[in-house]
């Protein structure tokens, strides 16, 4: 087996490997590390390397294996964890100036489960400063590149982590997701990337997301579906600590792929509601893409979806003329009052742009915020209405693919100009709702950058979005393109 | 069969005897609408009967039986619902002159499951204006005092649900509990009332769309048995409640009986902040909680890091509260509830920044609980600080003869909204006036069985139900 063919092999079946003793997760870890050490100053994917915490974790993962005791979910497998959640006594910067030099006390309950499930933590990967934009560029590690063109973003917030996994830097990745954190870097870094049902995965403490608490949701960014599975399983779980932490359930993710639904209802939409524009590419391989599960005799349908239907309250008729705006609003609000008082104290180290967002936040009232969240209601509803008639949403994950480095948001998509948020109108809805979504590789622009589509589930339903993704990288696989680094 | 009998009867006994046709759905039905008609017009739990309703829901359920069809848990037993609560075609008025005359087109989703168990539906009761105190009276219906004492409140803001269950006019109450709504009037009138985990009832959204997770709908009842199987009807998910939990494939009637062997349950009788308490209600809860010993269960004082959340929640139920119901200020302000418009304007005048500084607060004060309870599996506390206080006011001015504020009579209740865990109070013990005193018992997230577990086996230890209110 050549050294490539391992950074890219599927983690479970690294498992596998690892279990039967073919290869040890040492000879694993070392190979993918000396790929890291040639290939992560090209990308820029880690930010801070853990190598002899993995060595360790891969040692401790062998001597399991020779002495034949208990195994982990993740045995031995080589995974990254998202710059802003802890790992004891490793620094953990949020992206930001204001935490250069913080390093955790504690582990955080993710990585204390991977830890648990025998995981090998390779580093921490870059992100954008608290994950409050779609790309990934921060003022102490500058920006991450996009594998596939390197002039391009990697998407963003778990930017760094999409293309650690893209790269063959790391089989499994921990991201999180406040608007599509995990789903925008997987689209334009040509990964699976899944947020799971709102409450799935604990968060460590209620203070630290404050009002942006009930958007984030931590969940993997991989190559293969079946090991999103495989480490939702192993990330899955209440936790007392977190007032919104769902109870485990009692089934297996990984084990649910072993069946394919016989009937299925699916709908898609391209236009959620008030749409600006979509690049033409995309939207022709999101239809294409999606007529492919009439192959499994399951049923596609055009949706009637429209998060701007008004909704009705006992104060009347309620109206979202924008739910882009309706999201934006209770996150700069969140991020606005959680910053406040480093903004207070440390103003001037901090990315400007983040502290327009902020001051934006803080200039809303009580009231702005009131209308804000009636109107997530609204969204919610309306997003119910479409999972009444199907099992399943389908819709494209971008507006547009990678677009240039240097940039928060492209000014043009496919020659016409565009407002700033144009390129991602798709995923925020449902952080907003809380329902779990994918995004899955569909196909490829002309230059060469992957396309993302995103699959949505019902609440607590990530079965069936991972049956329905694991059917389509069945008909459709897409491992078989690696970035090119030469 | 004695009337007294009949309206004091346990749900449950009733199902089975219903079941077997020892009595039918009817008879009981009737007997209960009787004495409705007696006892209402003095105590006011219903505002709103539904009695043709009921006799329509009492013979489909005998017909049931006598059909040998498939029998619903709740096959034929009266329940009353909250007029926060929709029911279809049913006059449903939020105790809110503003919907004085609103007849609601659906059944919110918990009727709709009480309705598909086969419980008759014998009316709504009464509820202050929104829910928005803990006593119970409005500018439509009045107030209900309490069935022990008519001079003293029933409390609220399930006030008149709880009324009717204690006076024998319904054996189960559907109430619903944001800052203690179940388990005060549970308290002062001397019934069962369980507040169940944040999501394990979906939420009906008819009045408010926001209710910043605080808001949860439970039982009110007179044998702990009865709160267990109305909840295993009303539990599970909604796709309507995004905050809805899972599907929990537990039947919680089916298990109440099982009695843990070892449990650590810590009591606290003042969660690290509470200033004051009534000394009858202070003794009665120690004594009471004593007893857990002699299960063997290990019983010892909790200790909480003084953290208040009094001001952060008033903040929520202010700022929540004031932006509902400013969309109706210009046209209905003078027939509003005087104290409540007087909180709609307080909440609309907070800065901006106050709900996210009480967001921070309610998370750290979550922290505090959660250090503590990693110790206990049930945490133990007082009701409230007092037991019922006079009619006519919305908090008691002095405790124990010390001046306090409005929220200090019940500074239990509203922390567990706060985080969300579930919490039922039960009758534990009698002051020298006769009134009920209640004890809280607290459990972890998605504990409710060993919630009702404990309070089974405390009932047995020290069962309440022979006492009845009198109204001669």
């Amino acid at each position: 087996m050549k050294r490539e063919d391992i950074c890219f092999m599927p983690a479970w079946e690294m498992k596998e490997k690892i279990i039967n003793q073919e290869i040890s997760s040492q000879e694993i870890t070392e190979i993918i590390i000396e790929r890291i050490e040639k290939i992560n100053p090209i990308i820029n994917a880690y930010c801070t390397t853990t190598f002899d915490l993995a060595r360790d974790l891969a040692k401790i993962a062998d001597t399991t294996v020779k002495k034949g005791e208990k195994l982990g979910l993740l045995h031995g497998i080589p995974t990254s964890i998202k710059d802003n959640v802890d790992i004891e006594g490793i620094r953990t910067t949020c992206g930001s100036k204001a935490f250069e030099n913080y390093i955790s006390p504690n582990d955080d309950i993710a990585v204390k489960r991977l830890k648990e499930a025998g995981a090998v933590i390779l580093g921490k990967t870059n992100m954008p400063a608290f994950g409050y934009k779609g790309v990934t560029v921060n003022l102490i590690f500058g920006e991450t590149k996009n594998p596939w063109h390197l002039e391009r973003t990697t998407g963003g917030s778990t930017g760094g982590g999409a293309a650690a996994t893209a790269s063959g830097l790391s089989p499994l990745t921990q991201g999180s997701d406040g608007g599509g954190s995990i789903r925008i870097p997987s689209s334009f870094c040509g990964l699976y990337g899944i947020k799971p049902t709102f409450g799935r995965i604990p968060q460590t403490s209620m203070k630290i997301e404050g009002n942006m608490g009930t958007y984030v949701q931590k969940g993997p960014l991989v190559r293969y579906v079946k090991d999103a599975a495989l480490m939702l399983d192993a990330l899955v779980g209440a936790d007392d600590i977190d007032r919104y932490s769902l109870p485990k359930p009692n089934y297996s993710f990984y084990n649910a792929l072993e069946e394919t639904p016989k009937k299925l209802k699916i709908g898609y939409a391209i236009d959620l509601g008030g749409l600006e524009t979509i690049h033409s590419e995309v939207e022709k391989s999101v239809l294409d893409a999606v007529k492919k599960f009439e192959e499994f005799n399951w049923s596609v349908e055009k949706s009637n979806i429209n998060l701007l239907s008004n909704g009705k309250t006992l104060r009347g008729q309620v109206n979202v003329n924008n739910y882009s705006l309706t999201w934006y609003t209770l996150w700069a609000y969140g991020i606005g009052h959680f910053l406040k008082p480093i903004i207070e104290q440390k103003g001037d180290i901090l990315d400007q742009e983040l502290v327009q967002l902020a001051q934006f936040g803080l200039q809303l009232a009580t009231e702005d915020i009131y209308n804000a969240e009636i109107q997530r209601e609204i969204i919610y509803e309306n997003i119910c209405k479409h999972f009444k008639e199907f099992d399943i949403l389908i819709t494209p994950t971008m507006a547009c693919p990678a677009f240039e480095l240097g940039v928060s948001s492209p000014t043009k998509i496919d020659g016409k100009t565009v407002s700033l948020g144009a390129w991602s109108p798709y995923t925020h809805p449902f952080n907003m709702s809380g329902h779990p979504a994918a995004s899955i590789p569909c196909g490829w622009s002309n230059e060469g950058l992957p396309i993302g589509m995103q699959i949505i589930g019902k609440r607590f339903d990530e079965v069936s979005v991972l049956q329905v993704s694991q059917a389509f990288e069945e008909i459709a696989p897409w491992q078989v393109k690696k970035p090119n680094f030469n | 069969m004695v009337e007294n009998e009949v309206c004091f009867m346990p749900a449950w006994e009733m199902a089975e005897k219903i079941k077997t046709q020892e009595l039918t759905s009817q008879e009981i039905t009737e007997v209960l609408i009787e004495r409705i008609e007696r006892l209402n017009p003095i105590i006011n739990a219903y505002c709103t009967p539904t009695f043709d309703l009921a006799r329509e829901m009492a013979k489909k359920a005998d017909d049931r039986v006598r059909k040998n069809e498939k029998i619903p848990p709740l096959n034929g037993i009266p329940t009353s619902i909250k007029d926060l609560m929709a029911v279809k075609g049913v006059r449903t008025t939020y105790g809110s002159k503003i919907f004085e005359n609103n007849i609601p087109d659906e059944d919110s989703i918990t009727v709709t499951r009480l309705k598909n168990a086969g419980c008759v539906i014998l009316g709504k009761t009464n509820t202050p204006e929104f829910g928005f105190k803990g006593v119970t009276d409005n500018q439509i219906f009045g107030v209900t005092p309490n069935p022990w004492n008519l001079e003293k409140t029933s409390g609220g803001s399930s006030g008149g649900a709880a009324a009717s269950v204690a006076s024998g006019m319904g054996p189960l109450a559907q109430g619903s509990d944001g800052g203690g709504s179940i388990r005060h009037p549970a308290g002062f009138c001397g019934t069962y009332g369980l507040k169940p985990s944040f999501g394990r009832v979906p939420r009906d959204s008819g009045v408010f769309k926001i209710n910043l997770g605080l808001s949860v709908i439970g039982p009110i009842v007179r044998y702990v048995s009865d709160a267990a199987l109305m909840l295993d009807v009303i539990k599970g998910p909604s796709e309507s409640d995004r905050f809805s939990l899972p599907e929990e494939k537990v039947n919680y009637f089916e298990h109440i009986n099982e009695r843990p062997r070892k449990l650590k349950i810590g009591y606290s009788l003042d969660l690290g902040f509470a200033n004051v308490i009534d000394s009858e209600v202070e003794k009665s809860v120690l004594k009471s909680v004593q007893k857990f010993e002699t299960l063997g269960w290990s019983v010892e004082e909790a200790k909480f890091k003084g953290i208040d959340p009094s001001l952060a929640f008033s903040t929520h139920w202010l700022v929540a509260f004031g932006h509902e119901i400013q969309p109706y200020l210009d046209d209905w302000k003078d027939k509003l509830d005087p104290t409540l418009l007087t909180w709609v304007k307080a909440g609309l005048q907070f800065p901006a920044s106050s709900l996210p500084l009480a967001m921070k607060t309610r998370a750290e004060f979550y922290e505090s609980v959660y250090e503590t309870f990693k110790d206990y599996d049930i945490l133990v506390t007082p009701t409230t600080a007092v037991p019922a206080f006079e009619l006519g006011i919305a908090a008691p001015q002095k405790i124990n003869g010390v001046s306090v504020r409005a929220t200090d009579w019940q500074p239990f209740t509203f922390p567990f909204n706060f985080t969300g865990h579930p919490a039922a109070s039960i009758p534990c013990g009698w002051t020298s006036d006769n009134l009920p005193i209640g004890m809280q018992i607290v459990g972890k997230r998605f504990q409710e069985l060993l919630i009702l577990q404990v309070s089974k086996a405390f009932e047995e230890i020290a069962p309440w139900q022979d006492r009845k209110p009198n109204f001669n």
